[in-house]
């Protein structure tokens, strides 16, 4: 069985970690191991059969925001988590206000 | 085997799921109507029960043209000249000569440069934003409008955002956050199904001037008896020609059968018949309502006897309902909410004045938001002064029944809960 191997990255003294920090600090590291050593790598594959069509790819990390209510559910994503929580914020507006047909 | 399982599993879950609705108070059951729509209808309700003669006060029957014997005949002739259906979508063999003169008579009709049909306006509403809009650009919807835009903006990629309800001075904040986009897109009902207000359009046009934004109006409470002669509440606010879409249907006041259409700017409605789903992937409107929509634009064309006459309605009921003592929406359109406030009482009254032999249906969460439940009837040109004396003294004596009468929302609220 392989050694398991970590990184330690000093903080500055005085540094509290938030939840969001501790959160965005996990994201970060899932996305390197993830980019680099996924089983099967694909996503390279995936996006050079994606070009061979003609397609331009761009991709990138994003937010992405959830809000549930009983059976209620909607997701929005964001390049900023402002922006993906602004997005749920809008989606559940359009669903709290009545309609009549 | 496997299969077998799995759906007796869905099944399992949707039955969960439809008594969880009931138990909720939530389950719609329709009510069979064996008449023609009209003021006063035979109604089997509940299921098996011998019809009733009702008076009906919750049609979207504005204008009474929904069974006009005009409206009969034309659909008759349609019929026999035109045929029953296409059997294909417009753009390879479904659009007839009568599909041409029906988009040309409305774009005449609403004052606008082009129009294409649908077979409804929610079609409409579902074809138009994806159709125009890319993700370079923003939709600012008004937070009240009809759940079919509310879709039709869910499925295009351009940004979606609101504005507080008629608040001039929010959406103005909007336009003003999304300058940097490529499009602006206002998005308003013209009338609000739910408290029968108008959008301020004035304001709205003035506002998209000046923002260089579009304006978009689902005119289908509307069309057909808002105005002086009836061309929707572009001509009621006088911004005819201002106004970029109207999407509207044919199932209210212009005669309500079905269809719709999406009218406005030449190159919008061109880029619809190039790229709206449900136009090119669902069949052409049926030529017999093709043939009555033109017979409902002549008539309305011809006269505003009806609009008037929906309009001295409104006006009447309105008063009537005050004096009473009940609580409504103020307003000027025949969409009349009695506010209720309570889903239990709402049920409760519709269900007492049924009992009396006036149709009306209660209105609660998640139609109508929490805490807003109300009954709302609906005026039509077909109804007579008699037909509303009659109502409101069914009124008169369920909300004593109920002690509502000349009670404010809090003393409702206080006696009912929210």
């Amino acid at each position: 069985m392989q050694t398991r191997r970590t990184l330690e990255v000093p903080l500055p003294e005085r540094l509290e970690l938030s939840g969001a920090d501790r959160e965005l600090l996990v994201a970060t590291f899932q996305a390197l191991v993830a980019l680099r050593c996924e089983k099967d790598r694909r996503w390279d594959l995936v996006q050079k059969q994606l070009e061979d069509d003609g397609w331009k790819v761009r991709w990138g990390l994003t937010w992405r925001a959830e809000a549930k209510r009983g059976d209620d559910y909607e997701e929005a994503t964001g390049a900023t988590l402002d922006e993906a929580l602004a997005g749920v914020a809008q989606l559940v507006r359009f669903d709290m206000a009545g309609r009549a047909p | 085997m496997a299969a077998e399982t799995a759906t007796l599993s869905v099944r399992d879950a949707l039955r969960a799921e439809l008594d969880a609705i009931r138990a909720a108070g939530l389950y719609k059951e329709e009510r069979f109507i064996h008449a023609p729509q009209g003021a006063e209808i035979e109604v089997e309700f509940p299921a098996g029960a011998a019809p009733r003669k009702v008076l009906n006060l919750c049609a979207n029957n504005y204008l009474g043209l929904s069974s006009h014997p005009e409206v009969l005949r034309a659909a008759h002739e349609g019929l026999d000249r035109r045929g029953y259906g296409m059997s294909s979508v417009r753009f390879i063999c479904g659009t007839q000569d009568i599909h041409r003169d029906l988009e040309r008579r409305l774009t005449e009709f609403l004052g606008t440069e082009d129009t294409i049909l649908f077979s409804s306006c929610l079609d409409a509403n579902a074809a138009i934003f994806e159709a125009v809009l890319s993700d370079k650009d923003v939709m600012i919807a008004d937070r009240l409008v009809h759940a079919s835009i509310v879709d039709g903006m869910r499925l295009a990629k351009a940004m979606q955002d609101t504005y507080k309800h008629s608040d001039m001075g929010h959406l103005e904040e909007k336009l003003a956050e999304h300058r940097d986009k490529r499009f602006r897109m206002i998005i308003t009902d013209g009338v609000f199904s739910m408290d029968g207000d108008l959008a301020k359009l004035d304001e709205i046009v003035a506002l998209a001037k000046k923002h260089d934004a579009m304006v978009f109006v689902d005119d289908s409470h509307a069309s057909g008896f808002i105005g002086k002669t009836g061309r929707g509440t572009p001509e009621h606010f006088g911004v005819t020609g201002k106004v970029d879409v109207i999407t509207t249907t044919f199932g209210k006041a212009l005669g309500g059968a079905s269809g719709g259409c999406v009218s406005g700017r030449r190159e919008i409605v061109e880029m619809c018949r190039q790229r709206a789903r449900p136009y090119l992937f669902s069949n052409t409107l049926a030529s017999v309502i093709v043939a009555g929509t033109l017979k409902v634009l002549d008539l309305v064309s011809a006269s505003t006897e009806r609009r008037d006459r929906l309009e001295e309605n409104t006006k009447y009921w309105r008063r009537l309902l005050t004096e009473a003592g009940l609580d409504i929406k103020a307003g000027e359109s025949p969409i009349v909410p009695v506010m209720l406030y309570n889903a239990k009482l709402a049920q409760d009254v519709a269900r007492d004045l049924f009992a009396e032999g006036i149709y009306v249906v209660g209105f609660f969460f998640p139609v109508v938001a929490k805490g807003q439940a109300r009954i709302r009837t609906q005026l039509s040109a077909a109804h007579t002064k008699e037909h509303l004396d009659r109502a409101i003294e069914a009124f008169r004596k369920v909300g004593k029944k109920h002690g509502i009468l000349g009670k404010t929302k809090n003393e409702i609220v206080e006696k009912y809960g929210l």
